[in-house]
């Protein structure tokens, strides 16, 4: 960061953030100019409207494309070279807005403070975000009158916000009759009451800053009684000291490895054992097949065994039958042709049943015989080769059975001695992980913790310095008290500086009114232009000189200054704006881009003078169009720039992917 | 018939003509001589004794010690189907009964009730006498067997035979 001078409040804003649903919104700004430009109505000026609410701002009015997008907003800023990280609610303004003193890198590690947003609410522990914001650039917290003529005036509280309206020129307001509330009395009144205090021309001044002083030295007080108690607790309680908490972390961290490491070997091996696992199961499904085909031939053969014995039995039983049948016919004897009947006595024929019986010759019984019994040992051989077969098919049921048992054997202990402790080894694997993730949970609190008691130590420091500057300050302005005229005067020279820059055709007569604390030219008040275009170059001017005044002088207010659309009614503005006439704004030639583009050079020329006197400056520009001259020569001051149509390599917008989900 | 290559034992004349002399020897007649067989009770020990599974059986139901079994009785092809048609082929039985009468070997009574009851004539008892040897011996065996309950009635037996098959 560039030296800072000590005795000067600043603003510097290094990254908005918009925390969105699908992904994250992010816009870089540095140092100096930063320039937005882009097609309308592609979020340049929500920009703005986000930084504005991050800084306190009441209402933020989004649209429908950062709703259907965005849960919250965050920047990071640095306050007096201090850096904060500053988070909000886009859809509830009365919701406490958090900051962090620490950049976005190390968000994790502090506790937010919850800042109440508004004066209106009781505020909560920590303050209000006004407070806080006036503390953090060193500025007195004031209370003014509501009618600055009237002694007997309600007293108000001087807020950011009000201080805030010298910083951020809207659209609205640009080249506006209504600038700073001109027209309307009360509001004109506490904006000329502000810029007093900007310039420490109030009447209390000096005793403002006594008291701010004195305040200071309370806070202080307060701060060193609170780092006092918070590090007898720690101490009393042995709370582990922020180096043996950062080195039992990092030792976490490489067990943490190691375990995991270990983790996945045993994974590895599981899967190498599955392999295993598989094998064995498909050799064990061969194995049972194989048996039931063997069971069955067996059991074919077992049944044609009892086949070949029945018939064999049948055959015995023949040869024994035949055997009688040879005795048989020799003790009976063949039937007679005739006989006397046993009965009548008569005689009976017999010459047919005679035909019958020639089969019965006892040589072809003896044949007979002697077939079967060829048989029956031509059977006993088909039994006995049968019964062979059977005997191999068991021994080999056998094998097979053995076989298959053993495969099942070592299934089970596949499972039981491999998987399981596999199994147990990484279940205790992951419970010493999570014991570790657990722990170091404990261990960024811890942390945490000790970080909080360290912010209190450097907000001690800072609360130093914030006493030396309010004493420098108060020293300044106790030799040298600045007067109305003096501030006047200076914020005149500087104005005219920029309208010759600019080359406006009449540059007479450049002042500031006492009355209004508006600028003059030509001897005519800003509110009686009736060229829009003439205003806008005199609003900007106007504001630009204040900040450059503010580098000169003894200020309250940051060199930090926001425009939306400098272009405003230079033939470059939305039709939406008509208070200006077209006519007059001819006549002072204010279409010329020589004119608009040496506003933009002045513009860089200024950040640049106050850079060299050391002095934090930012000043972020929104516009439609710039020059191309700017374009070309000035490119590392863009930090945005947005294309509808999302051609030439540009994003569509702020949010770059609405397009893709708009229904 | 003639023309038939095969031979059938089950079917010999003269192994049938024995079994019936034995059948009429062993069964014809009750202690004090009363005839008992005629063609019906014939036929139905003729069948017993070539099935002797099923008189097997008959002798267990009716409580009769009964006979011992050689395996290739119990276990053969026949055994595993039993025909039944023998038990009424009327006119085998009759054509036997002609062969042994024939020959002089069988004698006859009439009785109302019975009709024709059978014994053996002097010769055929002779010729009985030598049917010994091989399948003889068996069925002598069975006839043993058979002694107890040659007397029972032919309805009796003719119930329990039918018992049997229902099984």
């Amino acid at each position: 960061m560039t030296p800072m001078q000590n005795d000067k409040p600043s603003i510097f804003i290094r990254q908005l953030t918009l925390v969105g649903k699908r992904k994250n919104y992010v816009v870089q700004f540095s140092e100096g100019v930063n320039v937005i430009y882009g097609d309308s109505a592609t979020g340049k000026s929500s920009v703005l409207e986000c930084i504005n609410y991050l800084l306190g701002s009441s209402k933020f009015i989004y649209d429908r494309e950062i709703e259907a997008s965005v849960n919250f907003i965050m920047m990071e800023v640095f306050l007096n070279g201090r850096a904060y990280v500053i988070k909000r609610n886009i859809y509830k303004p009365s919701e406490s807005i958090e900051v962090y003193p620490t950049t976005f890198e190390l968000l994790d590690t502090v506790f937010p403070k919850k800042l109440t947003p508004s004066f209106g609410v009781e505020s909560g522990p920590d303050g209000y975000f006004s407070d806080f914001l006036m503390e953090a650039l060193n500025v007195p917290n004031v209370r003014m009158r509501q009618a600055p003529s009237k002694a007997d005036s309600n007293m108000v509280r001087l807020s950011f916000r009000d201080l805030f309206k010298y910083c951020y020129l809207k659209q609205d307001d640009v080249g506006s009759k209504a600038l700073l509330g001109a027209g309307g009395y009360a509001l004109e009144a506490k904006n000329k009451e502000t810029f007093k205090y900007i310039f420490n021309l109030l009447d209390t001044n000096i005793s403002d800053v006594q008291g701010e002083l004195a305040e200071l030295s309370v806070a202080r007080n307060r701060l060193k009684n609170k780092y006092d108690a918070v590090s007898d607790f720690l101490r009393e309680t042995e709370f582990d000291s922020e180096m043996v908490l950062s080195d039992e972390d990092l030792n976490i961290s490489l067990q943490e490895t190691a375990i995991r490491e270990q983790l996945a070997v045993v994974n590895s091996k599981m899967v190498a054992d599955n392999q295993n696992y598989a094998f064995l199961k498909e050799t064990l499904l061969e194995l049972v097949g194989e048996i039931s085909l063997a069971e069955k031939d067996k059991s074919s053969s077992e049944s044609s065994v009892e086949r070949y014995i029945r018939l064999k039995n049948d055959y015995q039983n023949d040869i024994q039958k035949l055997k009688s049948i040879r005795l048989a016919m020799s003790v009976i004897g063949e039937p007679n042709e005739s006989f006397s009947c046993p009965l009548c006595e008569s005689t009976v024929q017999l010459s047919e049943i005679k035909e019958q019986f020639s089969i019965d010759q006892e040589d072809r019984a003896a044949q007979e015989v002697n077939t079967l019994t060829r048989r029956i040992r031509d059977l006993d051989v088909l039994v006995q080769s049968e019964r062979d077969k059977q005997s191999r098919l068991v021994a080999h049921l056998v094998s097979l059975k053995d076989d298959r048992d053993r495969a099942r054997r070592m299934l089970d202990e596949e499972a039981a001695q491999m998987i399981t402790p596999y199994l147990a080894e990484r279940d205790g694997l992951a419970r010493e992980l999570a014991k570790l993730e657990e722990k170091r949970k404990q261990l960024a609190n811890s942390l945490k913790i000790r970080n909080q008691q360290k912010s209190i130590f450097s907000a001690i420091l800072d609360q130093d310095d914030r006493i030396q500057a309010m004493q420098d300050k108060l020293n300044l302005l106790k030799s040298k008290a600045p007067s109305l005229q003096e501030v006047m005067s200076c914020i005149a020279d500087h104005l005219s500086k920029y309208l010759r820059h600019v080359k406006i055709k009449d540059q007479r007569d450049v002042s500031i009114s006492n009355r209004t604390f508006l600028p003059i030219l030509r001897g005519r008040d800003y509110r009686e232009m009736t060229s829009g275009g003439l205003r806008t170059i005199l609003s900007i001017g106007y504001f630009l000189s204040v900040l450059e005044a503010s580098t000169f002088l003894p200020t309250n207010i940051p060199a930090f200054l926001m425009i939306d659309t400098v272009g405003k009614y230079l033939g470059k503005t939305q039709s939406k704006y008509q208070e200006t006439n077209i006519a007059e704004d001819r006549r002072e030639e204010l279409s010329d881009p020589a004119k608009y583009q040496n506003m933009y050079t002045y513009m860089f020329d200024l950040a640049k003078r106050a850079k060299d006197k050391g002095i934090v400056t930012q000043i972020i520009l929104v516009d439609n169009d710039i020059p191309p001259q700017i374009h070309n020569n000035f490119a590392e001051f863009i930090v945005a720039r947005f294309n509808s149509e999302g051609t030439d390599g540009l994003t569509r917008g702020l949010i770059d992917d609405a397009y893709l989900f708009e229904s | 018939m003639r023309s038939l290559p095969y031979f059938v034992p089950e079917k010999s004349e003269y192994l049938n003509a024995g079994i019936l002399l034995l059948i009429i020897s062993a069964l014809g007649q009750t202690k004090r001589g009363k005839l008992l067989l005629n063609n019906e009770r014939l036929l139905f020990f003729m069948y017993l004794i070539k099935n002797p599974v099923l008189m097997s059986k008959l002798l267990l139901r009716l409580g009769r010690p009964t006979v011992a079994l050689s395996d290739e009785d119990v276990f053969s092809v026949s055994s595993l189907a039993v025909n039944l048609d023998p038990l009424f082929d009327y006119d085998w039985i009759r054509q036997l009964l002609k062969h042994i009468a024939g020959l002089g070997l069988l004698a006859a009574e009439y009785k109302k009730s019975d009709g024709f009851l059978y014994k053996l004539t002097e010769e055929g008892g002779a010729v009985s006498d030598k049917l010994t040897g091989d399948y003889f011996d068996k069925v002598r065996d069975y006839l043993n067997a058979l002694d107890p309950i040659k007397s029972e009635s032919t309805s009796n037996l003719n119930a329990l035979l039918n018992d049997i098959f229902k099984r």
